[in-house]
């Protein structure tokens, strides 16, 4: 094992895999960032290229490009309240307060160097719990797998404190629009309205676009602002932010790493999910709870160490086993399939030296993010001195294109216009946009586990066993309740003052 | 616009979605549509909870925080309008061809300090040709990524 | 439904006349005065009905790759439509002008099982087709640890203990689904049919136990073979990726099920263009780099003419049709 890692550093540092992987690395930053690119379709794009290179050059590429477009995401999160990928999500929750704050700068770095944090430590257990992890991988079964759906949905109760039934709604909402399309038990279309075009469902992605993109603009454009927040660039934000982190968000990055790196090796389940857990339990288990959600780097660093964790968690059950944890996973499979190399326990002494090279890479990958990144922040952030006259058209342009290129079909693009209207009219009487795609991301993955264990429980005979009495489900059970009464015993008497503050924000 | 109204407004929409889902899945088999109907039922639990609790509310001045009252109501209606033309422009025109236009009027429309002076309209031409080529490099040359074509381009 | 596509064919038929006078390029993609084909004389779109970088998608990039080479003169522009298990794509592809420029891949039985049971908007009948490239045999698996040595044992337990055994499938009206009531009519087994969205939750669900047995496909269960136990092959023959593994055939059982892949342009596309089609499909293969490239991936490579796959599909149909009827899954 350890000359095959040595060779992978080798293999690493060779100039034309160095040159591939920040290639990689700001391609995939820039398909993370654009609404609508996701990291799978980046690595899909790339894997036809990597079959004319050695098969090392081209793996240390696509985890370049996995990794960037993760973190990339979190770009249009903060800069224009756009999570650029699904998982991006939470970071909008913490990173666009701080854009209106005139804080960007900070919350870039903060996102930056989480995800940095986030991608080492998922590619360290990928390298070093290999074996035990895709055992634990195998232990989620659907009802493990519906409560944990339904601890991520216990955020929402703890997310809009101020008006709990409102946020409730919101995202019950979101998971009866998800239920638009085959249903997963028969596979018959449901709720079409007589028209056969929604069979295809409600996309996640342009669904999401709309309600934080395009109702975004509407204010935009129709605000009395001519800029989206104040924004001077200042210099060595990068080594400030990092001297902050260090000192006060250790236990935040450890605890939402160790949660992106156990939710990514379950396949189905990906940053999305593991980034809004994680930014639940920073809130948690932070002291001052309130200052979530009013733009604090707390935030941003929960979601975004969780996300890029997740990455070395969904490459561990496709390398041991051959079970993809993601879709790009699942597509890095496919490259490595195309060049005759079989997946298994068997890869690390058949193939070790192209095993441990992709994952040293990854290694060297995320530290190089920091570099890239923070040069390419420095760009990025300038679209805040843009007038929004210009940078109102420019998202919708976008956002036009990203919802079409999900599955090229304008039906997608039309969906984007309607859940802009929808974010926006909806957020006047108090629709939390935030819940209503949690339910839309959530509400696919909660009723196909739920039918998945009504129908195991059929064959058990009993329902109770099946959801009630597997270890992993109770422990999802009580944490769920926690984070569901916790809020209602402290909230008890917390000043009316702060709750005013945080319906504010 | 008064919390009591949001309410409301909030309850009466939330009872109407479900009972609309409602009504389209009672035709459905019990099986797919067990989930639904539990949503469905939520739904509108929490709408008659809304309704109720804005018929109960005494307070009548509470306003919700609300950003939209603010808002220039001409340049947010004009900028959906335009979205919705533009793209039924790429259906039936092109994508490449109405997004130039798109940008271009659409920017400076929306930059109403100076609208007449040259600058403003040269610097709506330069922004629109600028970013539809950069769109076309990245989208068509680059990542090879199909945008919605049609006649032109 | 007809008037629609008629307006579609119309809309896009002034769309195509237009760029190629915009282009100056005034030669019809058809044929010319001395009957010659000429063909073709743009990109040919390639519509796919899975995500990118899935297997389909997968086999036609390296079918791409030889198309090049005996089809220089023009490329292949990916097309990905996707959603409600590849009907959105399929029904694209049947719904797209019969100009010889919009293809696509098909998948059986998917694309004969969606219009019966689930209403789709397309029918067997809408295509013109080209040739059949991949046939992907099903299998029935067990996890390596389980009790089970062949299928008439699952077969005999499941009998004496009704519903009690699970079996996990990959989506219904797809391949799996219809070997499961292939199965269910042929032995008169009564599992318990649990549903996964796709191979990666399904595999991992044996392993972990979740589910008894599973129906599965050669291409899926090779990535996870060393944890599993294949029971039979539901083929003529025994696999090749799978040597060890008898037939259902051999063992007592006419059962044959599988996954197809082929390629399918528009009905009505002017048959020369079609004949250039499938004489093309056809050198890329028999080319034996093609063939090595497709072991390679794991992707089962059996080549049907446009005419003998087209068969097959009405084949399946009837086969199809009859037993979902049975089982009450026609949606009337």
């Amino acid at each position: 094992m350890w000359e095959n890692i040595l060779a992978g550093f080798v293999n690493s540092l060779v100039p034309i895999n160095l040159l591939l992987m920040i290639l990689g690395l700001v391609g995939g930053i820039i398909i993370g960032a654009l609404p609508g690119l996701t990291a799978t379709m980046g690595v899909a794009l790339m894997v036809p290229i990597t079959f004319a290179m050695d098969p090392i050059s081209g793996l240390i590429m696509l985890g370049a490009i996995y990794s960037g477009a993760i973190y990339g995401g979190s770009n249009s999160a903060i800069l224009i309240n756009t999570p650029g990928t699904p998982s991006a999500v939470a970071t909008t929750f913490d990173g666009w307060p701080m854009t209106k704050k005139g804080l960007a700068d900070d919350a870039l770095n903060t996102a930056l160097i989480a995800s940095a944090f986030g991608g080492l430590f998922g590619t360290l257990v990928l390298l070093f719990l290999a074996a035990p992890m895709a055992q634990l991988s195998l232990k989620f079964g659907a009802p493990e797998f519906f409560w944990l759906c339904i601890f991520g949905l216990s955020t929402i109760a703890s997310m809009s404190q101020n008006n709990v039934l409102k946020g409730l709604l919101s995202g019950a909402f979101g998971l009866l629009i998800s239920t638009i399309g085959l249903d997963p038990v028969l596979g018959l279309p449901r709720f079409t309205f007589g028209n056969y075009t929604f069979v295809q469902g409600i996309e996640v992605i342009p669904a999401m676009i709309g309600l934080f993109s395009f109702s975004q603009v509407i204010y935009l454009v129709g605000s009395k602002n001519n800029y989206i927040a104040d924004y001077k660039a200042k210099k060595g934000v990068t080594s400030r932010i990092l001297k902050q982190m260090a000192k006060t968000c250790k236990a935040n990055l450890m605890r939402s790493s160790i949660i992106g790196a156990i939710v990514g090796i379950l396949p189905g389940a990906g940053g999305e999910i593991a980034s809004i857990i994680s930014y639940n339990e920073g809130k948690k288990w932070d002291h001052n709870k309130g200052k979530y959600g009013t733009g604090v780097i707390d935030g941003v660093c929960s979601s975004e160490a969780a996300n890029n964790a997740t990455i070395g968690g969904s490459l561990i059950p496709m390398l041991t086993l051959g079970i993809p944890g993601s879709a790009v996973a699942a597509v890095i499979m496919g490259a490595l399939l195309a060049q005759g190399i079989q997946p298994g326990f068997k890869i690390f002494s058949n193939n070790g030296e192209l095993a441990y090279s992709f994952i040293v890479s990854m290694l060297i990958a995320n530290i190089l993010m920091v570099v890239v990144g923070s040069i390419l922040i420095k760009g990025t952030a300038k679209i805040l001195n843009v007038r929004t006259s210009y940078i109102g058209v420019a998202i919708v342009a976008l956002a036009i294109i990203g919802s079409y290129a999900i599955r090229n079909s304008m039906f997608d693009v039309a969906i984007m216009v309607f859940f802009g209207l929808v974010g926006h009219f909806g957020g006047r009487i108090g629709m939390d946009t935030g819940a209503a795609a949690l339910g839309i991301i959530l509400g696919p993955i909660v009723e196909d586990n739920l039918s998945k264990s009504m129908a195991i429980a059929g064959a058990e005979g009993s329902i109770f066993t099946v959801f009630f009495t597997h270890p992993i489900s109770l422990i999802l059970i009580i944490l769920t309740l926690i984070s569901v009464l916790s809020p209602l015993f402290l909230g008890k008497h917390k000043s009316e003052k702060e709750a005013k503050a945080n319906d504010q924000a | 616009m008064t919390r009591r109204k949001a309410d409301l407004i909030a309850g009466i929409v939330c009872v109407l979605i479900a009972s609309i889902f409602w009504i389209q899945g009672s035709k459905l088999e019990p099986d797919s549509n067990l989930f639904p109907k539990v949503l469905e039922i939520c739904m509108i639990v929490g709408g008659f909870a809304c309704i109720g609790k804005s018929l109960l509310s005494k307070n009548k001045q509470d306003d919700l925080p609300d950003e939209a009252e603010k808002l220039d109501w001409i340049k947010a209606i004009a900028i959906i309008v335009a979205s919705i033309i533009y793209i039924f422009g790429m259906v039936y025109v092109g994508f490449y061809v109405t997004t130039l236009v798109y940008l271009t009027l659409g920017s400076w429309y929306l930059n109403d300090e100076d609208r007449s002076s040259l600058k403003a309209i040269v610097g709506s031409l330069v922004f629109g040709l600028g970013v539809t080529v950069v769109l076309y490099l990245t989208f068509n040359v680059f990542l090879q990524v199909p945008t919605p074509n049609s006649l032109l381009l | 439904m007809n008037k629609r596509k008629k307006l579609i064919a119309i809309i896009l038929g002034v769309a195509l006349i237009f760029s190629m006078t915009l282009t100056g390029c005034n030669k019809s993609g058809k044929n010319d005065t001395s009957g010659k084909l000429n063909y073709p004389t743009k990109p040919v779109n390639m519509i796919i009905a899975f995500t990118a970088g899935g297997s389909s998608d997968v086999q036609a990039r390296i079918m791409q790759k030889y198309w090049d080479k005996y089809v220089p003169q023009q490329n292949w522009v990916f097309n990905y439509k996707t959603g409600a298990g590849g009907a959105v794509g399929f029904a694209a592809i049947a719904d797209s002008a019969p100009d010889g420029y919009t293809i696509g891949g098909v998948n059986t039985p998917h694309m004969v099982l969606q219009p019966l049971g689930q209403g789709a908007q397309f029918k067997i009948d809408d295509f013109e087709y080209i040739c059949q490239v991949v046939d992907d045999p099903q299998v029935l698996a067990v996890n390596n640890k389980s009790k089970f040595k062949t299928w008439q044992e699952v077969i005999d337990y499941a009998k004496a203990n009704p519903g009690k055994l699970k079996v996990g499938i990959v989506g219904t009206f797809t391949g799996h689904h219809l070997m499961y009531l292939d199965l269910k009519d042929k032995t008169g087994v009564e599992l318990t049919q649990v549903v996964y969205k796709g191979a990666a939750d399904q595999n991992a669900a044996l392993l972990g136990g979740e589910i008894d047995v599973m129906i599965g496909n050669v291409n899926d269960v090779m990535r996870s073979v060393d944890q599993m136990k294949i029971l039979a092959v539901a083929a003529d023959e025994r696999s090749s990726f799978l040597p060890d593994v008898p037939t259902f055939k051999e063992t007592g059982l006419d059962l044959v099920s599988d996954i197809r892949r082929g390629f399918v342009a528009p009905k009505g596309t002017d048959p020369q263009i079609i004949a250039y089609l499938r004489d093309a499909f056809k050198k890329i293969n028999d080319d034996p780099d093609y063939i090595a490239d497709m072991k390679k991936a794991g992707q089962p490579q059996a080549y049907l003419s446009g005419e003998d796959f087209e068969k097959y599909v009405h084949d399946q149909d009837a086969h199809a049709r009859q037993l979902l009827t049975k089982y009450g899954l026609m949606k009337s």
